[in-house]
C-alpha cells in the first residue's frame, strides 16, 4: 500500500514525458517532417516501452497480491479473534444469566411462599451456592415499616436470637438503628458463615443499595447495582449486586387477575438480593473454554461521566511478565459487546494478548519479495529481449545500408560494363563497317580498272586504227610518189602503230584476268599444247619437245592456254639464238600438277628473276618484235588466280625453267557478273 | 541475190572508221546504196522517217558500232528488236570492243555477227568483203 504512490507517481511523470514526444509526432505527421533525427527520442521511448510496461505491471501486480494476502490473512485472523471473542463473551454472558436466574427463582418463591422459614431459605439456595461460583451472599430483605418494627424484631429472635435491626454507626460499629419510617433489614443470608454480620443491618442506610431497591421497587424488575467494592479477606474486589423487589399478593378479591395497573399496585414485600463476585463468574465461566489468548475486560458504562471497570480478565496464555508490561498496544484487533442487564450497561471489551492474533506476515512479505524479484528478472529479461532486438535491427539496418551500398556499386558496375561493352559493339561496328568500306572500296577500284580496260580498248584502240587505216591509204594512195626515205618512214609509223595496239591488247588483257567467269571443260594438256605451238609457227631451227606424262583434266582451257602460249612465245622470243629446244613436262604433285617450261637460251641473270613477272618490264631493246612486256606478268597473275604459283630457274647461258602449279581439279571461282548463254 | 536498191546502213562516229568502210565498199565494187548515220538516234529516225528522210525501201542490212554517242549500240538494238516493224532488219555489230561483256550483250539481241574491227585496213577490207558475200548468198 505504501508502494502505490510511487507507483502512480511514477506512471504520471512517464505520461508526462511522452505527452511532448507524442505533440511532435503528430506535427511530423501532419506536416510531412521526416521523423528522423527529432523522433530520436520517441523511438527510444517506444523502444524501451515494453520494458516500463513489464515493470509497471509487475511492480501493481506485486503490490496487489501483497496488500490480498495480507488482508485475507488479516480477516482469517479477525474473525477467529472475533469468533473466540464471541465464544467469550456467551458463555460469560450465560454464566451472569444464570447467576441472575438464581435470584429470579429466589424471588418466586418468596411469591409463591407467603411465608418462608430460615430453614427453608436456607435449603433453598444451597443447590444455587453450590452450583454457582461467585455468588458473595444471597439474602432475603423485607420492608419493614415503623409500627411493624417490634412485631418484626420479635418474630426474627425466634429462629436467630440475636437479631435487631442494625445500622452502622460513624465509627463504623453496628448499633441498634435508630428509628426510621421504613427499615430494610437483612433477614436471611446465605452462606451464613462470611456473612452473619450482615443479619439485621438496614440496608436502607447504604447509599448504594437504597438507590438499588428503589429502582427495582419503582421498574418492579429485576435491577442491577452499580459496581461495589467487595471487602473480603483477600483482597478488594469489585462485586455486584442484584437485587428483584418481591410484592405482597394481589388482593383476595381480585384473585385470578392478571392485569395489574398502576393504581392497584400491590404493596412491597420485600427483595431478593445476590452479592456477586465478578471475576469468579467470569473464571468460572471461561473455564469451559480452552485459553486463546485474549484478555476480556468488563465495564458499567450506564453513567456517561464514565466508565468503571469491573473485572479484567487477563489471558490464562499470558506468563508473568507479561502481565506487567501487558500495556504495550500491539495490535488493533478488539472485540466489543454491549450487555444491558439489569438497568445496567455493561461492555465487554476483548483483546489478544500481545503475540497472538498476529497475522502471518511472512506470506504477505514472501508474496512481496517473490513479485519484485520476478518483476526486476522479467524486466531485465524483457530489456534484454528489447536491447537484443534494437540491436538485431540496428544490424540489420547497418546491413541494409551496405548492401545497399554494394548494390549500388554493383549497378554502377553493371552500367559501366554495359557501357564498355556498348563502346565495344560501336567499336566492333566501326570496324565491320570500315571493313565493308575498304572492301567496296577495293572492289570500286577493281570496277575502276575494269572501266578503265573498256574505255582504252575502246577509246585508245580507235584513234590508234584510224592512224593505221590512215597510214595504209596514204602509202597506198602514194604509191610510186614517195621517195624511199617517205617509205621508210611511213613504215616505222605503221609498225609503232601496232606496238601501241599490241600494248593495249596485253593490257586489256591483263585486267581481264579474274574478271571473268572461268569455263570448266576437259582438257587435253598434249592436244592443248600442239595448237599453240601451231598457233606461234616457232622459226625454223626450233623444236619443242612435248612431255609424255601430259594430263587430261578439267580446267578452264582459255587460262590455261594463254600461260603456255605467253611461257613459249616468250621462250621463243628471248632464246637469242638461232637453233633452240624447248621442253613442257609436268608431274603432279599434291593437288596441283606442276608443269614445266624450259629452254636452252641465253637465260636470266638472278638479279632480273623478279622483276620478269612485273607488268611492261622487257629485258630488251622496245623496238624488237612485239614484246610489249605483259606476257610474264600476265602469266604470274593467271597461275595466281588460279591458286596456284609460278617459280623462275635461270642462270646467264644456262637456259631459262619455269615452272607453275595449276590446281588438278577445277574450282569455279564465284563471280559477280551475269553469265549469258551463247546462242548455238 | 543481191539488190541493188537495197541498201545498207552504217551507224559510225568515226570518220575515219566511215571512210574505211566506203573505201572497202568501193574496193570490193558495191554498188548498193551506203545510208550512213553519225548516231543511233539519227539511224532511228532514218528508218523510221522521223525528222529525217525515210530510207525507201529499208536497208538489208544495217553495220552497228557499239561505242556511240548519246545512244549506245546495245540500246539501239534494244529498240530496233522491239519494234514490230523493225526488228526483222539484219544487224552486223562492227565495233572496236572485244569484250566479251559487249559481244554477250549483242548476241542477247539476236545480231547476224558479231565482228572486232581489224587493225589494218587490208583485213578490214577481207572483212567486209566476207559480209557482203555472206549477205549476198543469204
Amino acid at each position: 500500500m505504501r508502494f502505490f504512490p510511487a507507483h502512480a507517481l511514477k506512471s504520471a511523470l512517464l505520461i508526462m514525458l511522452r505527452i511532448p514526444v507524442m505533440g511532435l509526432e503528430w506535427y511530423q505527421r501532419k506536416y510531412g517532417v521526416k521523423p528522423h533525427a527529432p523522433s530520436r527520442i520517441g523511438a527510444l521511448w517506444w523502444g524501451y516501452f515494453p520494458v516500463f510496461l513489464v515493470a509497471m505491471l509487475g511492480l501493481a501486480n506485486t503490490l496487489y497480491f501483497f496488500r490480498q494476502v495480507s488482508s485475507s490473512e488479516r480477516q482469517q485472523v479477525t474473525s477467529a479473534f472475533n469468533g473466540a471473542s464471541q465464544d467469550r463473551v456467551l458463555v460469560v454472558s450465560r454464566e451472569i444469566e444464570s447467576a441472575l436466574a438464581t435470584i429470579l427463582d429466589i424471588a418466586t418463591y418468596f411469591e409463591a411462599s407467603p411465608q418462608v422459614r430460615r430453614r427453608e431459605f436456607r435449603k433453598f439456595v444451597e443447590p444455587a451456592i453450590k452450583r454457582q461460583k461467585g455468588i458473595v451472599a444471597l439474602e432475603w430483605i423485607p420492608v419493614v415499616k415503623q409500627q411493624e418494627r417490634e412485631e418484626f424484631e420479635n418474630n426474627a429472635r425466634r429462629s436467630f436470637p440475636p437479631f435487631s435491626i442494625k445500622e452502622s454507626a460513624e465509627s463504623g460499629e453496628l448499633v441498634e438503628a435508630s428509628s426510621h419510617s421504613e427499615y430494610l433489614p437483612v433477614l436471611y443470608v446465605q452462606p451464613y458463615q462470611q456473612n452473619r454480620d450482615l443479619l439485621g443491618l438496614d440496608l436502607a442506610s447504604d447509599r448504594v443499595i437504597s438507590a438499588l431497591f428503589a429502582r427495582s421497587r419503582e421498574t418492579r424488575q429485576l435491577q442491577v447495582s452499580e459496581p461495589v467494592i467487595l471487602l473480603d479477606e483477600q483482597a478488594k474486589e469489585r462485586g455486584f449486586t442484584v437485587s428483584v423487589p418481591v410484592f405482597h399478593p394481589e388482593n383476595d378479591a381480585a384473585d385470578g387477575e392478571e392485569e395489574p395497573t398502576q393504581a392497584r399496585l400491590s404493596p412491597i414485600r420485600g427483595f431478593a438480593v445476590g452479592v456477586y463476585r465478578i471475576a469468579d463468574i467470569v473464571e468460572r465461566a471461561l473455564e469451559s473454554l480452552s485459553p486463546a489468548g485474549i484478555d476480556i475486560r468488563f465495564f458499567d458504562v450506564t453513567d456517561k461521566s464514565g466508565r468503571v471497570e469491573l473485572y479484567e480478565h487477563g489471558s490464562r496464555q499470558r506468563t508473568d511478565a507479561d502481565l506487567t508490561g501487558r500495556r504495550k498496544p500491539a495490535v488493533r484487533l478488539s472485540y466489543v459487546h454491549d450487555l444491558s442487564i439489569g438497568g445496567r450497561q455493561w461492555q465487554i471489551v476483548c483483546t489478544p494478548i500481545p503475540g497472538s492474533y498476529q497475522p502471518d506476515s511472512w506470506g504477505g512479505w514472501v508474496v512481496m519479495v517473490g513479485g519484485l524479484a520476478f518483476t526486476v528478472l522479467l524486466t531485465i529479461y524483457v530489456y534484454t529481449l528489447v536491447g537484443r532486438a534494437r540491436k538485431i535491427r540496428q544490424l540489420v539496418e547497418l546491413r541494409t545500408a551496405e548492401l545497399i551500398d554494394v548494390n549500388a556499386a554493383l549497378n554502377n558496375e553493371i552500367l559501366e560494363r554495359r557501357a564498355a561493352e556498348k563502346e565495344l559493339k560501336e567499336l566492333n561496328d566501326d570496324l565491320e563497317y570500315r571493313v565493308v568500306v575498304r572492301s567496296s572500296e577495293a572492289e570500286r577500284r577493281a570496277r575502276d580498272l575494269e572501266q578503265f580496260a573498256y574505255v582504252a580498248s575502246h577509246d585508245l584502240k580507235a584513234p590508234l586504227r584510224a592512224i593505221s587505216n590512215l597510214t595504209d591509204w596514204i602509202s597506198e594512195d602514194l604509191e610510186g610518189k614517195l621517195n624511199a626515205e617517205s617509205a621508210e618512214q611511213l613504215a616505222l609509223l605503221q609498225d609503232r602503230v601496232q606496238r601501241m595496239n599490241a600494248l593495249i591488247e596485253g593490257l586489256l588483257e591483263y585486267s581481264r584476268v579474274g574478271r571473268t567467269a572461268g569455263s570448266d571443260s576437259l582438257v587435253d594438256t598434249h592436244e592443248l599444247l600442239k595448237e599453240i605451238v601451231d598457233s606461234l609457227s616457232p622459226p625454223k631451227g626450233f623444236t619443242i619437245k612435248l612431255g609424255k606424262e601430259l594430263p587430261v583434266f578439267h580446267t578452264d582451257r582459255l587460262l590455261l592456254g594463254q600461260v603456255f602460249s605467253n611461257l613459249i612465245s616468250n621462250s621463243l622470243k628471248h632464246h637469242g639464238g638461232k637453233k633452240g629446244r624447248i621442253r613442257i613436262e609436268c608431274r603432279k604433285i599434291g593437288q596441283f600438277y606442276e608443269f614445266s617450261v624450259s629452254d636452252d637460251g641465253v637465260g636470266i641473270a638472278p638479279e632480273y628473276h623478279n622483276k620478269v613477272f612485273m607488268i611492261f618490264q622487257t629485258l630488251q631493246a622496245k623496238d624488237y618484235g612485239s614484246n610489249t612486256g605483259i606476257g610474264l606478268a600476265l602469266v604470274k597473275k593467271i597461275v595466281e588466280e588460279q591458286g596456284g604459283w609460278i617459280t623462275l630457274e635461270s642462270q646467264p647461258g644456262k637456259g631459262t625453267l619455269f615452272r607453275f602449279a595449276w590446281p588438278a581439279e577445277f574450282n569455279n571461282k564465284p563471280d559477280d557478273e551475269d553469265t549469258f548463254t551463247f546462242p548455238s | 541475190m543481191l539488190d541493188s536498191d537495197i541498201g545498207i546502213l552504217l551507224i559510225e562516229d568515226d570518220r575515219v572508221d566511215i571512210m574505211t568502210v566506203q573505201r572497202a565498199f568501193r574496193k570490193n565494187n558495191v554498188g548498193n546504196p551506203l545510208y550512213i548515220a553519225r548516231t543511233g538516234v539519227e539511224a532511228l529516225g532514218m528508218l523510221k522517217g522521223v525528222g529525217h528522210e525515210k530510207i525507201n525501201p529499208p536497208p538489208g542490212l544495217i553495220l552497228l558500232d557499239l561505242n556511240l554517242p548519246r545512244m549506245s549500240g546495245i540500246e539501239f538494238l534494244e529498240k530496233m528488236r522491239s519494234d514490230p516493224e523493225l526488228r526483222k532488219i539484219r544487224i552486223i555489230v562492227l565495233t572496236s570492243s572485244n569484250e566479251p561483256r559487249d559481244r554477250e550483250a549483242a548476241f542477247k539481241y539476236e545480231v547476224d555477227d558479231y565482228i572486232v574491227k581489224p587493225h589494218s585496213f587490208e583485213e578490214f577490207n577481207r572483212v567486209i568483203a566476207t559480209v557482203l558475200a555472206f549477205w549476198e548468198n543469204d
